[in-house]
């Protein structure tokens, strides 16, 4: 697993945090079941506090993508890759939509990131 | 266009310390800022440049003459703003100002008295009753108000709250801004003063070792991100200030634009991040380890 | 540069005010015009304490941020200075030529008026403290300065022997002498002195 927090990134730390966990999860990184450091080896090791890192894994939980067992640690649950699809895809459907705006301006049309895209996939 | 001021090889020795082969010059319209830990000699720096104490030797030029044939007509264009501000204590502010206006030819009382309303600080309080800060304040107050073509602060920033130091910021650009006038600025933290300075330089048990433009070290100096096995070992032993830690490990580059094309797979594949470094790293890493 | 001389010139004059003060009192208050011989005694205390004092509040390191020669206000403060000294001498000059401080046998030439001098050479003669007073004229008796002078009137009316005395205020100085021959012939001497004469008036 591999993060890194931004003090530049307009994100605030925590949603740093869970993207990356959701990313490492999606990736394989982390399997099913794996332990997560625990709150306070994280904060120490990202240098921030620690309610910070509480954040993070609280929301993560709420999501699903993590179980915390008490006195054991906190683990990653199932990873239920469908669902982690689904949400990467709005993610995405967002960063595109902004992308076609902003190509809009400069006369590149919806077809020719299309065909780009198609490059990349030949490549 | 010519230098305001011109520094070759200058040095100055005390019995416990020694500033020796400063070289820089001062270009108007910009803001260098002298950075350094505490004890690196930036006060005496700055007491030099500003003719307070003579040079041991080496050349010093300010508006192309030296102190010690043009000493009035040097002195009457710099605003100089001492970390210990050495006013009589027992007057008070307005008489300061009145004293200070008898010596200098362009002195403009309504910007002083402006100058004071905007920081609260009251004429008739006598110096020595001023808060650290209002002192700080009113040394600045003072170096601005004869209208001079080259100001140098010495730890400005100490002791104000935000706003004054926001406004302190304001002012340095905008007089700066006509580009011919020039100001250095010495601190021992970079709070902000890095952002407004153009050119940074690092002075360390006396000496420079570091004189370069802001954007320059803003270039060559990143902050990179990496996982385990994403970087030659190589590269690895380069980085400066190296973190490790079982999530990422993390050092300091001090040359980037050697270093990009060699990461440009890893930071492609997401295994590394690069950011640019705060000043703060760049001179704890300089100044750590001597 | 008038700033700086303003400001030390104010601390010399206070203390000129503070150190001369009892100085003041004696001579205009209670008008005891020969106490201005302390002003010898108080000027250089009042100039050493002026300088001190002056560089005590002095702020060298304000005066170097400004347009201003070091050379410069150094000499400056030293004109003051000499200001200083020179004032004190032209009070001292002014003390002795008004004759209202001792003269040396030298100098006593130069004075404009020889009554003065020799009034105050008199006074420090060797055979003065026999004699019991010595009188010039417009001697106000409402101020007594020597108090041999009730004494004598007590004595004159006590002491037969000194009834013929007479108190005739001369027209430079007269002595009265006390009773018994030793101390007429000294007084005889001691005007003989004072007048330039072999003889003189004496009272007995």
């Amino acid at each position: 697993m591999f993060i890194t927090l931004s003090p530049s990134s307009p994100d605030p730390m925590y949603k740093q945090i869970t993207d990356q966990v959701r990313d490492a999860i999606a990736a394989g990184d982390l399997d099913s079941g794996e332990k997560l450091p625990s709150i306070r080896e994280l904060a120490e090791a990202l240098k921030t506090s620690p309610i910070t890192i509480k954040r993070a894994y609280l929301d993560l939980e709420n999501e699903g993508c993590i179980i915390t067992r008490a006195g054991l640690g906190t683990f990653v649950a199932e990873v239920d890759r469908g669902r982690l699809r689904e949400r990467k895809l709005e993610e995405f459907r967002d960063d595109l939509a902004r992308i076609i705006k902003t190509g809009a301006k400069f006369n590149i049309s919806a077809d020719d990131l299309v065909s780009v895209i198609r490059r990349f996939k030949e490549k | 266009m010519e230098p305001l001021l011109v520094t070759n090889d200058l040095n100055k020795s005390y019995s416990d310390f020694r500033l020796s082969g400063i070289s820089m010059e001062i270009h108007p319209g910009s803001i260098v800022g002298i950075f350094g830990p505490n004890g690196a000699g930036k006060t005496t720096l700055v007491k030099l440049l500003a003719g307070q104490i003579s040079a041991d030797s080496g050349a010093l030029l300010v508006f192309g003459s030296a102190y010690a044939e043009r000493e009035k007509e040097i002195k009457d264009r710099i605003g100089y703003a001492p970390q210990e501000p050495p006013y009589f204590p027992d007057r008070t502010a307005e008489y300061l100002g009145r004293f200070a206006s008898r010596f200098y030819s362009r002195w403009d009382g309504g910007r002083f008295s402006r100058l004071l309303n905007r920081f609260h600080i009251s004429p008739q309080k006598k110096f020595r009753h001023l808060s650290g800060g209002q002192k700080t304040l009113f040394s600045l107050a003072l170096a601005l108000s004869h209208q001079p073509d080259l100001l140098l602060l010495d730890e400005p920033a100490a002791g104000l709250d935000d706003a004054h130091r926001r406004f302190l910021l304001d002012t340095l650009r905008d007089f700066v801004s006509g580009g011919d006038r020039a100001a250095v600025v010495c601190s021992h933290v970079s709070e902000g003063l890095d952002e407004v300075s153009e050119r940074v330089l690092i002075l360390h048990h006396g000496r420079m070792i570091l004189d370069s433009d802001k954007e320059e070290l803003l270039e060559r100096w990143k902050r990179v991100d990496f996982r385990d096995n994403a970087l030659d070992p190589a590269l690895v032993a380069s980085l400066a200030g190296l973190r490790r830690h079982p999530f990422g490990n993390s050092g300091l580059c001090s040359d980037f634009p050697a270093l990009h094309e060699k990461i440009a797979c890893g930071l492609a594949a997401g295994d590394v991040k690069v950011e640019n470094a705060r000043l703060s790293d760049v001179l704890i890493h300089l100044t750590q380890g001597e | 540069m008038w700033p700086i001389i303003r400001r030390n010139a104010f601390w010399y004059f206070t203390h000129l005010m503070t150190f001369g003060f009892p100085l003041y009192n004696f001579v205009f208050n209670e008008g005891r015009r020969g106490y201005i011989v302390f002003l010898t005694l108080m000027a250089p205390v009042w100039l050493c304490s002026s300088v001190l004092w002056s560089e005590r509040q002095e702020s060298y390191a304000f005066l170097r941020m400004l347009p201003v020669r070091d050379g410069a206000i150094a000499q400056a403060k030293l004109r003051l200075g000499l200001a200083g000294v020179f004032v004190y001498w032209l009070l001292l000059t002014l003390y002795t030529l008004l004759g209202l401080g001792d003269v040396p046998r030298l100098f006593r030439p130069l004075l404009p008026d020889q009554h003065h001098g020799r009034r105050h050479a008199a006074a420090r003669h060797p055979l003065l403290p026999q004699c019991l007073a010595l009188r010039s004229p417009g001697h106000d008796r409402t101020h007594p300065r020597l108090y041999g002078h009730h004494i004598l009137y007590g004595l004159r009316r006590r002491h037969p022997s000194m009834a013929g005395f007479r108190l005739r205020p001369g027209p430079e100085v007269s002595v009265l002498a006390g009773p018994g021959p030793a101390a007429a012939r000294r007084a005889h001497r001691l005007v003989a002195h004072v007048q330039g004469r072999s003889a003189g008036q004496v009272d007995q």
